[in-house]
């Protein structure tokens, strides 16, 4: 276990080394260059050359590649081309708010297991065919749609949670600081979670109907276990397998998603800092951003798998 | 096995996914600017209490060094003073008037050299709290010249003797022509005749600063915390959050005389970043902003809104200095050639045959103003009536059939992505279409970033869309785009043309205001009968806000002078 | 008089599907005492495993449903007791085997766990009892090295274990019936008789009633006191075993029969399946449903059901093929030339 866990950070180190590698390339293929804009407003050819030699944007791209790997290995992230601050400041406080609403978000998500068992359970019967049909629809809607209509009805209409902000400062690294602070929280966490919620809640409904109709759960009742035990104690842990999966994909995906969330939101987190970034071409920056995201996702991965070896003995690590 | 597969894929999907998708949102991203207005204000003035204050993005500076886009200069603004400092005049231009300037300078007779008296007693804020002497002038633009501090809009000080024409930055020997005569006294030398000059040093740029509190506390810390001799200071700066400002407990201008920067009324200015303009909007209709911006599509109901009619808001657009045209690529020989050319029946065609009002109604809901010039209607100079080929669609085809030549099909149409470039398009191109049958058009939307740089590589072959902002209030702004050196870097046409050259550099070398005038426009009227570009619309900003905050003004620069404002 | 554990009369069992009603179980009556072993024979669909799952209410919610009949476990009527009382008897009087011991198991629960946790239930032990139990039954049903096996989880037994290990839990609470359903339809040949063995030593130590379902003769030779065939739902025949073997009397029976293998057979000849295909349960025809696939077939058989004919002691078969001619058509079988066993 232990080995193994070791075994997936060394991957990670790859992972991360070849994934800035797709961004410089990605970059280098996208037409754009950051040197115009350093050079400022009708700079002249001349100029803007200078500026892209001074700050060695002329070079090709493996040496900038090469460049940006050694200072990597040393733990060195670079510095923003445009305010000069480093990009290891910047991810440190990106990084709570991005992982707050991630959080929060899947915390929110895992109310979609308890309604999908519901539904199950109650298969065909006015509210599962009710949470069912939400579900479909929520899960259509695009968030930044939910995001204004969730400001507009609960931040200006019903006048109770703000309209955009992080609720800065947070405690413990990511933990809302004051009961204020949190109010931030909610309406981008409702937003993001919800939609995920009607997901699982999908997704665990068609799982615990395929669990409950297997042999295994017939043998339980016919040991005479009442009905909750066979549902919790059999059907369960067995239908929430699939669904975990999903879960963990998620959180990682979240972080895609939060480019989105954290505009219409005005959340300053990782998104936002990429999607800036991108728009002036600020790579040391961008690759900042896609190294953490990627190394959300992996950590988020191995965290399904770890609760998946948990949850169901047939998975071994060691494989 | 596939699982652990899928999970690759998933991690490959994710990294493209966040950068096309930046690309794709960056894309969408809009920007606009600035303009003028008349203050707001009834009943009198009171201390105390918090203007709210949105920003639109994270600025990418708030010091001189390198503010550029206008949520940074709006900040910069209530903390830092120049020589010279913006004022919204009746006529609704917006002018250069003295700041920390001691009344106009002395110029000599070829408009070089200019002698600035400094007021006595200007102070810089805490915790510096020093005199301010010619000196410091010197200093700060020896300090944002220099290449190594890297900044972006160093061309402002482009005419100042020192600069190397190459680099933009000053040369070996330092900025040469900035020199303290005495303690109160700034002379700056040019290094060609400007006799606009007067009017750049409203930019950030040339605002002074505490040079040796910024090498005492290190670039990162002032970059942060900067301090200026404005009558706000920064009390914090949390990135990508907000910005607080408060007042200068000790600031220089106590009487508050003259043009410059009264002290403030409010004691705090919050200006948190919502990087949504629909969220902004929602925010100040909740009551947390004082300020805001309206998204696209949402302008006729904000003035239809019940507390606009009411007159608890007011929803209102600003002129400002920003100019929309269409570029022709006078470097390919599809649209262009020779001024005077064999193309010339086909871009004076595309002239007449503009839509401009339809585009400002239909796709600009009516905020931005119609416009076939080059010079914006706020800046001082403005004359209307240059254009020979002025909105009229009957003329558009007789024009055209001058042309002897094989009619061009497909004529590339090029625009940045986003905002509603494809849309303004769409519009002018079916005016041109209707009045013009056998025209047709191939339009090309391109992201932001890469649309400018193959722009300014002269790649576009065609048409192109180009837009324009003062960087100070001259009209020597909007006639450059059009001289040489212009059409290679500000309105990319690669339109040139001698006699247009020699009365810019004419106009530049005289004193007198309204010969000088007289002069550039003379040069604006040979650029628009030559026909390098289809002038579209000025700029307008539409903002609403709250009455309950009085001594409201916006420039034409998109800047606020926030010390004027209160809380009712 | 031996005790009489169970007696069903007139089961009747449907299921209310989109297609229309299936007609699973039509009327069948057996009983069973206590020591004795019935056995339920016929051929896949007919409906073996829908009477069982009847008498656990265990069919499938919503379309299954027990439409007529009295299942009298002693003096319970097990179609009217309370879903409660339901429990009770599926842990401690009437105990069930499955056919695929791969699927019956939860997959991620420990073998010792799902044993114990019917034990915790129903009888009055702590957790760490009913856990020694669960090594001590595992043991029973010959799992070598319980007290490391009851640790383990289903997916490291092979078939054969899990099967023993599902006997296992059907004994834990010591049931008065013990329902085996096909205990060895998904097993290895060579496993199939040790699972039987197994059953029938636990049928010894407990004193319990077997019901064990199959469609397999020869397993019935083997252990079973009395036999019901069924066909469509319906009891055809049902006797003492030595009767149904030696001395059958329905067309059905005898095609049964027909395809034991035999000892002697050549290979080609060894199985005699009957020709056609099982009943559409939704269209059943009033009559009996093997008329279509009967040779004896006559005109009376497809609309009337024919009544109960005795035949011998215990024995009694629905045919409406007069008894004479019946015995001499089955003399004429090469089968009972050269009986079985
Ligand atoms: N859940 C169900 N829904 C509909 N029909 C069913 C269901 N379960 C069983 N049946 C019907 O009952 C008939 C008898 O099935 P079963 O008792 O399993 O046969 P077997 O004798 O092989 O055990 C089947 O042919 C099938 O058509
Ligand atoms: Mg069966």
């Amino acid at each position: 276990m232990t080995a193994y866990i070791i075994r997936r950070l060394f991957q990670l180190v790859i992972v991360l080394i070849g994934v800035t590698f797709i961004t410089f390339m990605m970059l280098k293929l996208v037409p754009g260059d950051p040197a115009v804009a350093l050079a400022g407003k009708g700079a002249t050819q001349q100029r803007i050359e200078f500026v892209r030699h001074e700050r060695g944007l002329d070079r090709p791209f493996y040496v900038q590649y090469y460049k940006y790997v050694t200072r990597l290995l040393h733990g060195d992230l670079g510095e923003s081309l445009y305010t000069g601050l480093p990009v290891r400041d910047m991810i440190t406080q990106a990084a709570p708010v991005t992982i707050q609403l991630a959080v929060a978000a899947v915390l929110i998500e895992m109310l979609g297991i308890p309604l999908g068992v519901y539904s199950a359970l109650r298969q065909y019967s006015f509210w599962d065919t009710t949470l069912t049909t939400l579900a479909l629809i929520i899960w259509g809607i695009p968030v930044f749609v939910l995001g204004y209509f969730a400001m507009y009805i609960f931040g200006l209409k019903l006048n109770l949670l703000p309209i955009g902000g992080a609720g800065l400062p947070y405690i413990l690294w990511i933990l809302p600081s004051s009961w204020e602070s949190f109010t931030y929280l909610i309406l981008p966490a409702l937003t993001l979670g919800i939609i995920e919620v009607a997901y699982i809640s999908y997704m665990q409904r068609a799982s615990m109907l395929e669990v409950s109709r297997s042999d295994f759960i017939r043998t339980a009742r016919a040991k005479g276990l009442s009905e909750r035990k066979v549902i919790w104690g059999h059907g369960f842990k067995n239908a929430v397998i699939p669904v975990m999966t999903i879960a963990g994909i998620d959180l990682g995906a979240l972080i895609g998603g939060a480019i989105i969330t954290e505009t219409v939101f005005s959340r300053p987190g990782i998104g936002l800092m990429i999607y800036h970034a991108i728009g002036q071409r600020d790579i040391a920056v961008i690759a900042g951003g896609v190294l953490f995201a990627t190394f959300f996702f992996v950590f988020a991965n191995l965290l399904v798998d770890l609760g998946y070896a948990w949850v169901d003995p047939r998975v071994r690590l060691e494989d | 096995m596939s699982r652990r597969n899928r999970k690759w894929v998933g991690l490959v999907a994710l990294v493209a996914i966040l950068i096309v998708a930046g690309l794709v949102i960056a894309a969408c991203g809009s920007s606009s600017s600035s303009s003028s207005s008349s203050p707001s204000s009834a009943g009198t003035p009171k201390a105390g209490g918090t203007y709210n204050f949105p920003l639109g993005a994270e600025p990418i500076s708030i010091e001189p060094l390198n503010t550029q886009e206008s949520e940074g200069a709006n900040v910069e603004h209530q903390i830092f003073q120049g020589l010279e400092i913006l004022k919204l005049q009746p006529d609704g231009t917006t002018q250069a008037v003295p700041d920390l300037a001691d009344g106009p300078p002395q110029v000599n007779s070829n408009a070089t050299v200019f002698t600035f008296k400094i007021k006595q007693g200007v102070m810089f804020g805490p915790p510096v709290n020093r005199e301010v002497t010619a000196q410091d002038f010197v200093d700060s633009f020896n300090y944002v010249a220099q290449a190594k501090n890297q900044s972006a809009t160093v061309y402002i000080l482009a005419p100042v003797l020192g600069i190397d024409a190459k680099t933009g930055y000053a040369g070996k020997n330092g900025l040469t022509g900035v020199k303290a005569l005495d303690k109160y006294t700034l002379q700056i030398t040019l290094s060609y005749p400007f006799a606009d000059f007067p009017a750049t040093l409203v930019h950030p740029i040339t605002h002074v600063f505490p040079v040796d509190y910024a090498n005492k506390i290190g670039r990162k810390a002032f970059f942060d915390k900067p301090v200026g001799t404005g009558p706000y200071m920064v009390q914090d700066w949390t990135h990508n959050q907000s910005v607080t400002l408060v007042k200068n407990p000790s600031y220089w201008n106590t009487s508050g005389s003259g043009d410059s920067a009264k002290p403030g009324n409010v004691d705090t200015i919050n200006m948190p970043i919502y990087t949504d303009t629909s969220t902004e909007w929602l925010a100040f209709q909740k009551g947390t902003l004082d300020y805001s911006a309206v998204p696209a599509g949402n302008v006729h109901a904000a003035e239809n809104n019940a507390n606009v009619k009411s007159g608890a808001w007011t929803a209102k657009a600003y002129a400002s200095t920003a100019v929309y045209f269409i570029s022709v690529a006078m470097n390919h020989p599809m649209l262009g050639g020779a001024n005077q050319g064999p193309n010339l029946p086909i871009r004076a065609a595309l002239n007449y045959a503009a839509d401009r009002t339809a585009v400002c109604n239909i796709v600009n809901e009516g905020v931005t103003i119609p416009s076939d010039e080059i010079v914006p209607v706020t800046i001082p100079g403005y004359k209307p009536g240059l254009n020979p080929y002025p909105y009229d669609p009957a003329k558009a085809q007789p024009e055209l059939d001058k042309f002897t030549g094989t009619l061009p099909t497909n004529i590339p149409y090029w625009y940045n992505s986003g905002s509603s470039h494809d849309k303004i398009a769409q519009v002018l191109i079916a005016g041109w279409t209707k009045a013009m049958p056998k025209l047709s058009f191939k339009l090309n939307g391109i992201e932001t970033n890469s649309y400018w740089t193959q722009c300014g590589q002269g790649k576009a072959p065609a048409l192109f869309r180009m837009g324009w902002i003062a960087d100070y209030p001259s009209i020597d702004n909007f006639i450059y785009l059009f001289t040489t050196q212009g059409g290679l870097y500000g309105s990319y046409s690669r339109y040139s043309n001698p006699e247009v050259d020699k009365l810019f550099k004419q106009a530049r070398s005289t004193l007198d205001q309204t010969q000088r005038f007289a002069l550039y426009n003379q040069a604006q009227s040979l650029i628009l009968a030559d026909a390098p570009c289809v002038p579209v619309y000025t700029y307008r900003d539409f903002r609403v806000t709250n009455n309950k905050i009085g001594g409201f003004s916006y420039n034409s620069f998109g800047l606020i002078n926030m010390w004027d404002v209160w809380v009712k | 008089m031996a005790e009489r554990l169970l007696e069903v009369k007139d089961l009747s069992t449907q299921f209310f599907t989109h297609a229309g009603i299936v007609k699973a179980v039509n009327g069948v009556s057996f009983t069973l005492d206590r020591n004795e072993t019935i056995g339920i024979v016929g051929e896949s669909g007919s409906g073996k495993t829908v009477a069982a799952l009847s008498l656990k209410r265990l069919l499938p919610a919503r379309p299954g449903q027990v439409v007529e009949g009295s299942l009298m476990l002693g003096a319970r009527n097990l179609r009217t007791i309370s879903d409660d009382e339901m429990r009770g008897v599926r842990g401690n009087d009437i105990a069930m085997i499955f056919q695929d011991p791969m699927t019956s198991l939860n997959p991620v629960m420990k073998i010792g766990k799902q044993i114990a946790e019917a034990i915790t239930l129903h009888q009055d032990k702590s957790k760490r009892e009913a856990w020694k139990m669960a090594i001590d039954l595992l043991a029973r049903v010959g799992i070598p090295d319980a007290p490391k096996r009851v640790d383990q989880y289903p997916f490291e037994f092979s078939g054969g274990m899990r099967q023993r290990a599902m006997i296992a839990m059907a004994i834990s609470c010591n049931p008065d019936i013990l329902i085996a359903d096909e205990p060895t339809t998904a097993l290895d040949v060579t496993i199939q008789a040790q699972i039987i063995d197994v059953v029938r030593e636990m049928q010894a130590q407990f004193n319990s009633g077997v019901i064990l379902i199959t469609h397999d003769l020869g397993v019935i030779a083997e252990i079973a006191d009395k036999v019901m065939v069924m066909y469509g739902g319906r009891t055809v025949e049902y006797g003492p075993v030595d009767e149904i073997f030696y001395n059958a009397h329905h067309p059905y029976t005898w095609g049964l029969l027909a395809s034991l293998p035999r000892l002697d057979a050549s290979e080609k000849e060894r199985l005699t399946p009957i020709k056609g295909q099982p009943p559409n349960l939704i269209t059943l025809p009033a009559g009996c449903p093997f008329t279509v696939r009967c040779p004896y077939r006559r005109d009376e058989c497809r609309d009337n059901w024919p009544e109960l004919e005795i035949v011998a002691a215990e024995h009694g078969v629905h045919c409406w093929v007069p008894v004479d001619e019946r015995q001499g058509l089955r003399v004429e079988l090469p089968h009972f030339k050269e009986p079985v066993a």
